[in-house]
């Protein structure tokens, strides 16, 4: 018995028999809270959403929506299951349809919504409801997608998934091209809506800044596995693997530098042991085992010398020899 | 060109009272911008302010979408506003070429990776063996593995899609990079480590950029000169350092307001 | 991959199952009594009875149709009433010789509609684009019997161009006998190597085909047109000009392949139409093929041979959908994962 509205038990995913998702359990509980999905690019965190979307079948391990197992539904728990859990895709572009207008793929969503009874004008104005919150004019209901820019479309994407009015929101990064001014007017809607409708959020983000305001839990990725998750201030303060480490100190300060890639990137990772020790600037002999995703304080590690980095992140900068 | 006595090369860009319109709507109007060989030009703002339709007016390409594209840009010497197809094929893939905003829809669904490598290398010139050779090189500065050239855009993740377009230009070696949002989709680390390479490229070939970007952090760390756009129109010109310390236009201190910042719950 | 064509097939398997219950179905609802048509128009009582029996009309309708559908297993479709040979033999001539006339019309298709397609896609919103759109509507829908009997007038009757009507010169059979492997005599000729006969084909085909091809190509010519020019107004059609490809070469190399899926669905959809819609051409083209057969059939209440029709257009049907959504997955990966 769990209070978890949706659940990854140990899935390990695959593309056409090569696993890219190895061993990930992720909890999203009842809202108002967010889980923020965090890491390299290519680690496998829109593969995990499209699992707990039942899109993939994991090759080991569970989905389970509340007490139900995602690959076994029947019809009517996949028709309930697709209006709880919502979808915000990565690319604008890949996910609405070419032919559809704005307005039709608004309406489309609607249908499906608790609000499906709506007709003429209320339904005209629920559309431009949806549109106004998040940030868009009304005019551009008659518009197909490739006739909007960036932004626009990535914002009619969270209208029609909103639209649906789900209680888990999968957003893969939602405001990825939004300038800032519009990003914040996107995350404090977000934010207003977690807590009136008490909705739960998978946030997947390169952006660490804003995994804070909406999710009080993070879990970082590598290399297809978590590698350290926990309490978002906690782990994004004073991460405790040189990962997650590294991931801070390469956030571009205004103004600033170009800033260091620690380790990096083009080292790829390992197959065996620890997959980050070819990039680990603290990496030691017995990193050639694989370590365990342990405890350690309120949050999980993966990593041998998680005490060591203990909450330091220019320990990624550190020139020490290793033992 | 003489400035102070200095001999001053002349733009690789130059742009004149360039509008774009899609039909009677106006939705981008850059008055003046010229673009130096080696330099970055940032254009950054609010979405739907016309940052990408004015990229792709200066590539040329504004018919594309519909739009009307009035006034002049000169790229070595061709105006692509109305140069006819046999000259613009001297400026795309050689003097400019693009890398685009949302990495997978980008490229070719049918197509793998390497072919479209290989015909876009051929389509100037280049093949056999130089063509292997500059796309192994190109590959290995944006950090991808060969392999990838066996897949398909469906197979690879948003990051790699985008890296990979980056590598096109690299391996194109063209004398400008215009990128919408070229980074948008990658995580930090991968992030820290294109713009390290857009700025490497800056240096050891002198390459310019037009930077489309609505990450004003972002943009502050590479760019020489920062265009901010609001509602159409160009509401400041600076270089970096006057952009961000002194910005003159209320909407480029909004901007710089509203930056999140890690451990800083706004 | 393999899941994906055991599902098809599964599916193509169910599709023509239904089918054959349909035509029994179909078969048995036609009015008239099969039983007094074979034995004849002064049969006795015990006559009819007698005809009853042979062709199993007394046994429950179900063992009917088990009967039935075993017997189509075994390859026997029952007998003619008309021509008084099995109908799979009859089938077995007629159907290639609607293949021959409907391949060869969708292959004018293929060969004019693709590149008018591209054509006006390339000139989109022109007047190339607004002539090649007004042509290929007014192609389709011209009624197929009037555009044969003014094109076998014009080219064969007054100009003398082509022949006015069958397969193939008959005198050719006495100097150059045919043999027969597929009895589509184009191929059979051409692998044989029987030049005169393959000639004469080849001359006798081209009117027939050209008329029954005007349908396909002006829908293939503008679903092409549409798939091509939505397909390069996409983001890599950008991509891909920023690289130094023309709009001509974006069209050809680049958004052609994926707009490739809706035309062969479309082909697919088309070839079935068209060995239906061939039948009057056949007619008045005196063409050996299945329509003369049907429309005998039919006009003697042959239940075998009109289910025997039915059944080999919906193969046939079922088949070409087959094959295209095979070829769809060599053509587009992102098929394979649906
Ligand atoms: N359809 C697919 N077929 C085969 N491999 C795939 C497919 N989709 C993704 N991959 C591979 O799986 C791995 C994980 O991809 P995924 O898209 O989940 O990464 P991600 O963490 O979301 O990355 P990004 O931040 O760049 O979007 C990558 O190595 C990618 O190349
Ligand atoms: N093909 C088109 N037809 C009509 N209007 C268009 C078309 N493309 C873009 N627009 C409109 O032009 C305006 C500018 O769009 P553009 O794509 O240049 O914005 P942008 O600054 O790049 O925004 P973002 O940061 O969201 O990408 C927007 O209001 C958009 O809706
Ligand atoms: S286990 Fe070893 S190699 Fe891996 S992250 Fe920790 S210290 Fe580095
Ligand atoms: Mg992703
Ligand atoms: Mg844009």
């Amino acid at each position: 018995m769990t209070a978890d509205l949706l659940r990854a038990d140990g899935v390990t995913l695959s593309y056409a028999k090569r696993a890219v998702v190895h061993d990930v359990s992720l909890e999203l509980p009842k809202g108002p809270t967010g889980v923020a999905l965090v890491g390299e690019s290519g680690s496998g965190k829109t593969t995990v959403a499209r699992a707990l979307l039942g899109m993939i079948e994991p090759t080991s391990g569970r989905v389970m929506f509340g007490e139900m197992d995602v690959s076994q539904f029947s019809r009517s728990e996949r028709a309930e299951y697709r209006r709880t859990v919502q979808p915000v895709f990565q690319d604008g572009t890949e996910a609405l349809d070419p032919r559809m207008t704005v307005g039709k793929a608004l309406a489309e969503a609607l249908s499906v919504s608790p609000d499906a009874h709506l007709r003429g004008a209320a339904r005209a104005s629920r559309v431009s409801e949806l549109l106004d919150d998040v940030g868009l004019d009304g005019g551009i209901v008659d518009r197909l997608p490739h006739q909007i820019s960036g932004g626009q479309r990535q914002r009619v994407c969270i209208a029609r998934a909103l639209a649906v009015r789900p209680k888990v929101l999968l957003l893969d990064e939602p405001t990825s091209a939004l300038d800032v001014t519009v990003q914040a007017k996107i995350l404090d809607l977000l934010r207003r809506l977690q807590h009136e409708h008490s909705l739960t959020y998978l946030l997947i983000t390169h952006n660490l800044a804003i995994v804070e305001s909406l999710c009080s839990y993070t879990a970082v990725m590598f290399a297809g596995r978590v590698v350290e998750q926990g309490p978002t201030r906690e782990v994004l303060l004073s991460p405790s693997h040189p990962y997650t480490a590294s991931l801070i100190a390469a956030l571009p300060r205004m103004g600033g530098q170009i800033p260091t890639a620690v380790g990096r990137a083009d080292v790829g990772f390992a197959e065996s042991g620890c997959s980050f020790r070819m990039r680990c600037p603290i990496a030691i002999d017995a990193c050639l085992a694989s370590p365990e995703l342990a405890s350690i304080g309120g949050r999980h590690v993966s990593c041998f010398r998680a005490n060591d980095v203990n909450g330091d992140p220019s320990i990624v900068n550190s020139k020490e020899v290793t033992p | 060109m003489t400035v102070d006595g200095v001999t001053v090369t002349s733009p690789l860009i130059s742009v004149r009272d360039m509008r774009v319109t899609y039909g009677d709507r106006l939705v981008s109007h850059v008055p003046e911008l010229d673009v130096y060989e080696g330099e970055c030009v940032a254009l950054v703002g609010e979405s739907g302010s016309g940052k990408t339709s004015a990229l792709l007016a200066i590539l040329g390409l504004g018919d594309f979408s519909g739009a009307t594209v009035t006034g002049t840009v000169l790229i070595n010497g061709v105006n692509v506003v109305d140069a006819p197809q046999a000259q613009l094929r001297r400026v795309h893939g050689t003097a400019i070429t693009l890398v685009s905003q949302s990495p997978q829809a980008a490229l070719n669904p049918t197509m793998r990776l390497g072919r479209l490598a290989k015909l876009s290398l051929k389509q100037h010139g280049v093949r056999g063996h130089e063509a292997n050779v500059r796309i192994a090189d190109a590959l290995a500065r944006v950090v991808l593995p060969d392999e990838i050239l066996k897949r398909y855009p469906h197979e690879v993740s948003g990051g790699q899609a985008q890296r990979f377009c980056i590598a096109l230009a690299v391996a194109l070696q063209v004398q400008c990079i215009a990128a919408d949002e070229p980074t948008s989709a990658l995580d930090v680390t991968v992030q820290a480590e294109i713009l390290r390479l857009l700025d490497e490229l800056r240096r050891e070939r002198n390459m310019a950029m037009v930077l489309v970007s609505h990450d004003l952090a972002l943009v502050s760390t590479l760019a020489d000169r920062i265009v901010v756009m609001k509602d159409g129109a160009v509401v400041e010109v600076g270089s970096r350092d006057e952009v961000l310390h002194s910005p003159k236009s209320d909407y480029t201190r909004e901007l710089l307001a509203a930056v999140p910042v890690l451990g800083v719950t706004s | 991959m393999g899941r994906y064509l055991v599902r098809r097939l599964a599916q193509a398997a169910l599709v023509v199952v239904g089918v054959v219950v349909l035509t029994f179905v179909i078969v048995r609802l036609l009015p008239g009594d099969p039983a007094a048509a074979y034995a004849g128009p002064r049969a006795s009582p015990e006559d009819l009875a007698r005809a009853r029996e042979v062709l199993g009309l007394d046994k429950p309708v179900l063992v009917q149709l088990g009967m039935y559908m075993s017997g189509l297993v075994r390859g026997d479709w029952g007998t003619s009433l008309h021509t008084r040979l099995p109908v799979a033999h009859d089938l077995s001539i007629a159907f290639p010789a609607s293949l021959e006339l409907v391949g060869t019309a969708l292959l004018f298709a293929v060969a004019i509609g693709i590149p008018m397609g591209l054509l006006a896609a390339r000139y989109f919103g022109s007047p190339v684009d607004g002539g090649i759109r007004l042509g290929s509507m007014f192609v389709a829908a011209f009624p197929v019997f009037l555009l044969a009997l003014i094109v076998q007038n014009l080219f064969a009757t007054k100009l003398g161009w082509f022949p006015v009507a069958g397969e193939y010169d008959s005198k050719l059979d006495a100097t150059s006998p045919l043999h027969l492997y597929t009895n589509i005599t184009v191929v059979d000729a051409l692998i044989t190597g029987n030049w005169p006969i393959f000639l004469s084909t080849v001359h006798h085909l081209i009117l027939p085909a050209l008329v029954v091809a005007a349908y396909p190509i002006g829908v293939v010519t503008q679903m092409t047109r549409a798939a091509v020019s939505e397909e390069s107004s996409l983001d890599h059609a950008r991509l891909e000009r920023a690289l130094g490809f023309t709009p001509g070469q974006v069209l050809r190399r680049f958004s052609f392949r994926p707009s490739l899926n809706p035309i062969l669905t479309l082909l697919a959809l088309i070839f079935a139409y068209s060995l239906v819609n061939a039948f009057l051409v056949e007619a008045i083209f005196n063409w050996p093929g299945l329509g003369k057969y049907a429309v005998e059939s039919i006009r003697s209440l042959d239940t075998a041979a009109v289910a025997g029709v039915t059944l080999i257009v919906a193969l046939a049907y079922v088949l070409a959908n087959l094959i295209v959504d095979i070829a769809q997955t060599f053509i587009d990966p992102r098929v394979r994962l649906s």
